[in-house]
C-alpha cells in the first residue's frame, strides 16, 4: 500500500535526475542542473503567486463554509439534505462544471448579456480570465471540502456549551466565536489543509478561467512536460515545490494553532 | 425593550418577589410542555420544582433563562416582564444538567467567562472574582485543571461558580446532582443548601429526585403533564398532599378505603382509643432493610398496608394475624382515590 504511495514520487525522483531529450521524455547521464534552474526568480515568483491564489481561496472558503456548517449542524431541520446538497456538484465532472462558470462569466455569457440588456452596463465586465476568475473558480470547487469537516466537528459540539455562552452574557455571535470557533478547530485545519493543498496544485482551473494568463504551478509543471519537453525540469519543479508546500503547511498549522 | 434592560438594573425597587410566574404556557407542535403555571419566588429562597421526566420541569427553567419564549403568560423578575429579552441580557444564571463547561478554557477561564462579556471589570477585578469564588466552592488549586482534568463533583462546583460569579437574580440549576455518583449526591446536596445560605443567591432547582428536593427546599412544587400540582413547604406537600399524585410521589401511602395514610404513621398491635383506627390484618410479606423491617400487611377488604418496624422488637411470620393501627389525625387529607 505504502509502496503504491511512493513508487510514483520515486520515479518523478528518478526523472529530475535525468537530462532532457529533444522530444520530450528523459535518458542519462545523470544530472542535478534541473534543480539548479528550479530557484530562477521567474518560477518562484510564480510559486508565490500560486501560494497567494491558495491561501486566498481557502480564506474565503473558510469565511464561507463556517457560517454555513454552524447553521446546518446548529439550526437546520434537515441536515442530511442539506449535506447533500453541499456535496451534489461533485456527481458532474468538474470540467463541466468549469466550463459552465465559463458560459456564466465570459464577455458574451449569461451574467453580462443580462447586464447590458438591463442597461446597467454599457460594455462586458471582465469578469472571466483573470485573477478572480480563478479564485472565485476554485472556492466553487473546494467549498465542501472546507464545509464537510468543519460540520463534522460543529454536529458533535454540544448545543448546551452555547446555550451556556449565551446564559453568561454572550451574544450569539460572540458564542460562536468564542465557543464554536475554537471547539471547530481541528475540522478548521482539516478543511483549510484539504482546500489549501488542492488550490495550490490546481491546474485545470487557472487554465481554463485564468485562460492561460494566470499561470499557477500546475500550468507550469504542465507546460514542461508538454510544450517545453523538458521532463527533468519538470519533475524537479514537482519535489521543490512539494517540499515548499510541505513547509507551508506547517507554517499555516501553527499560525492556525495561535489564531484559534 | 432597552428601556426595560435599564429598568431591571436601575429603576424598580428591589420588590421581594425576585421571580414571578405568571400563567405560563408552552406548547411544542402537538404537546403542550408547560400548562398554565403561576409561581412566586421570594428573594433568597431555595426552591425547587420537582416531577417525573418530561413533566415540564426543565421547559419551565429554559422559560426563566431565555432559551424559549412561552407561548402564553408573562415571566417578571424583580417585577419586571422579561418576555422578549435573550438569554444573554437575563440577570439569570444556570447551571446545567452536563454541566457545560468550556473544555477548551480552564476552570478560571471558564468562570471568568461571563465577566469577561460583561465589560463592566477590569482584568485585575475578574482575577479576584474569579478566586474568590474559586475559594467559595472550594477549589483552590484546581484553578489551570482543564475540565477534563476535573471529577464529576469538581466539574459542578466549576459550573456552580461560573454562574454564581455573576450574582444573578435567580440561579437556575439542571437536575446538577443527577451526573454524580449516589454515593456523594446526598454530601454535595447539603453542600449545595449550605452554599445557597451563604451566598443568598435565588435558586430555582430542578430535579426529579423528591427526596432530593425535599431535603434542599425551602419551598417547593411538584409538577405533573405540564401542570402545576401543588406549591409549599416540603412538610406541607408531604403532609397535606392535595392529590393523589402529589401524596404518591413523594412517598408511599396506604390506600385503606378511600383514605391515605404513610407508612410511618401505621403501627402493628390495636388501639381503643376514639381518635385512632385500628384494622384486623394478615402478614402478607417481610422485607429485611437492615434498620428496620417493612411488613406488608392484608387487611380483611383486601387493601395492602405497608408497616414500618424496628426489626429487633418484632418476631413476625409470614401469614399471621396481626392488627394495624393509626391516628385519625396522621391520615393524608381526602382526595380522589389512588391513581
Amino acid at each position: 500500500m505504502l509502496l503504491l504511495f511512493y513508487l510514483p514520487l520515486v520515479i518523478i525522483f528518478g526523472y529530475s535526475l535525468l537530462t532532457r531529450g529533444a522530444y520530450g521524455g528523459a535518458s542519462r547521464p545523470l544530472t542535478v542542473e534541473a534543480y539548479g534552474r528550479v530557484f530562477d526568480p521567474l518560477y518562484l515568483r510564480i510559486l508565490l503567486r500560486s501560494v497567494l491564489v491558495a491561501t486566498a481561496s481557502t480564506a474565503i472558503c473558510l469565511v464561507a463554509a463556517f457560517p454555513l456548517a454552524f447553521y446546518i449542524a446548529r439550526f437546520a431541520k434537515a441536515k442530511t439534505l442539506l449535506i447533500n446538497l453541499v456535496t451534489l456538484p461533485f456527481w458532474t465532472s468538474f470540467l463541466i462544471r468549469t466550463y459552465a462558470w465559463m458560459f456564466l462569466l465570459r464577455d458574451t455569457g449569461v451574467i453580462n448579456v443580462v447586464l447590458q440588456r438591463v442597461g446597467l452596463i454599457s460594455k462586458p465586465l471582465p469578469l472571466l480570465f483573470n485573477d478572480g476568475a480563478v479564485i472565485l473558480g476554485l472556492v466553487y470547487g473546494y467549498l465542501p471540502f472546507m464545509v464537510l469537516p468543519i460540520y463534522a466537528t460543529l454536529e458533535k459540539l454540544d448545543p448546551a456549551l452555547l446555550d451556556a455562552a449565551e446564559d453568561l452574557g454572550a451574544t450569539p455571535w460572540i458564542a460562536a466565536r468564542e465557543v464554536a470557533v475554537p471547539l471547530a478547530k481541528p475540522g478548521i485545519i482539516a478543511g483549510s489543509v484539504l482546500v489549501f493543498i488542492p488550490c495550490l496544485g490546481a491546474y485545470l482551473t487557472p487554465d481554463l478561467m485564468g485562460g492561460g494568463k494566470t499561470v499557477m504551478l500546475g500550468n507550469l509543471v504542465q507546460n514542461q512536460f508538454t510544450a517545453a519537453r523538458d521532463w527533468p525540469f519538470g519533475a524537479a519543479i514537482s519535489l521543490v515545490f512539494m517540499a515548499a508546500v510541505f513547509a507551508v503547511m506547517r507554517m499555516l498549522r501553527n499560525y492556525a494553532e495561535d489564531l484559534l | 425593550m432597552w428601556s426595560k434592560v435599564f429598568a431591571v438594573g436601575l429603576t424598580i425597587p428591589k420588590v421581594n418577589e425576585v421571580l414571578e410566574l405568571r400563567a405560563v404556557t408552552k406548547e411544542f407542535p402537538g404537546h403542550r410542555a408547560v400548562d398554565d403555571v403561576s409561581l412566586v419566588l421570594e428573594r433568597g429562597e431555595f426552591f425547587s420544582l420537582v416531577g417525573p421526566s418530561g413533566c415540564g420541569k426543565t421547559t419551565t427553567l429554559r422559560l426563566v433563562a431565555g432559551f424559549d419564549d412561552p407561548t402564553s403568560g408573562d415571566i417578571l423578575l424583580n417585577g419586571v416582564s422579561v418576555r422578549g429579552i435573550p438569554p444573554y441580557r437575563r440577570n439569570v444564571s444556570t447551571v446545567f444538567q452536563s454541566y457545560a463547561l468550556f473544555p477548551h478554557l480552564t476552570a478560571s477561564e471558564n468562570v471568568a467567562f461571563g465577566l469577561a462579556r460583561s465589560g463592566k471589570w477590569t482584568k485585575a477585578e475578574i482575577g479576584e472574582k474569579v478566586g474568590r469564588v474559586l475559594a467559595t466552592v472550594q477549589l483552590v488549586g484546581k484553578e489551570s485543571r482543564y475540565p477534563r482534568e476535573l471529577s464529576g463533583g469538581e466539574k459542578q462546583r466549576v459550573a456552580l461558580a461560573r454562574a454564581l460569579v455573576l450574582e444573578p437574580q435567580v440561579l437556575l440549576l439542571d437536575e446538577p446532582l443527577s451526573a454524580l455518583d449516589p454515593q456523594i449526591r446526598k454530601q454535595i446536596r447539603q453542600d449545595l443548601k449550605q452554599l445557597q445560605r451563604k451566598v443568598g443567591i435565588t435558586f430555582l432547582f430542578i430535579t426529579h429526585d423528591q427526596e432530593e428536593a425535599m431535603a434542599v427546599s425551602d419551598r417547593m412544587a411538584v409538577m405533573r403533564s405540564g401542570k402545576l400540582m401543588q406549591a409549599g413547604k416540603p412538610e406541607t406537600l408531604y403532609r397535606e398532599p392535595n392529590s393523589a399524585f402529589v401524596a404518591e410521589f413523594l412517598g408511599e401511602v396506604n390506600w385503606i378505603g378511600g383514605v391515605g395514610v404513610r407508612p410511618e404513621d401505621v403501627r402493628l398491635g390495636s388501639n381503643g382509643r376514639t381518635d385512632w383506627v385500628s384494622r384486623e390484618a394478615r402478614v402478607d410479606g417481610l422485607t429485611f432493610l437492615g434498620n428496620r423491617l417493612v411488613v406488608r400487611a392484608q387487611l380483611s377488604d383486601g387493601a395492602q398496608c405497608r408497616v414500618e418496624v424496628l426489626p429487633s422488637e418484632n418476631q413476625l411470620q409470614l401469614g399471621q394475624a396481626v392488627s394495624v393501627c393509626w391516628k385519625k389525625r396522621d391520615e393524608l387529607p381526602q382526595f380522589e382515590a389512588a391513581l
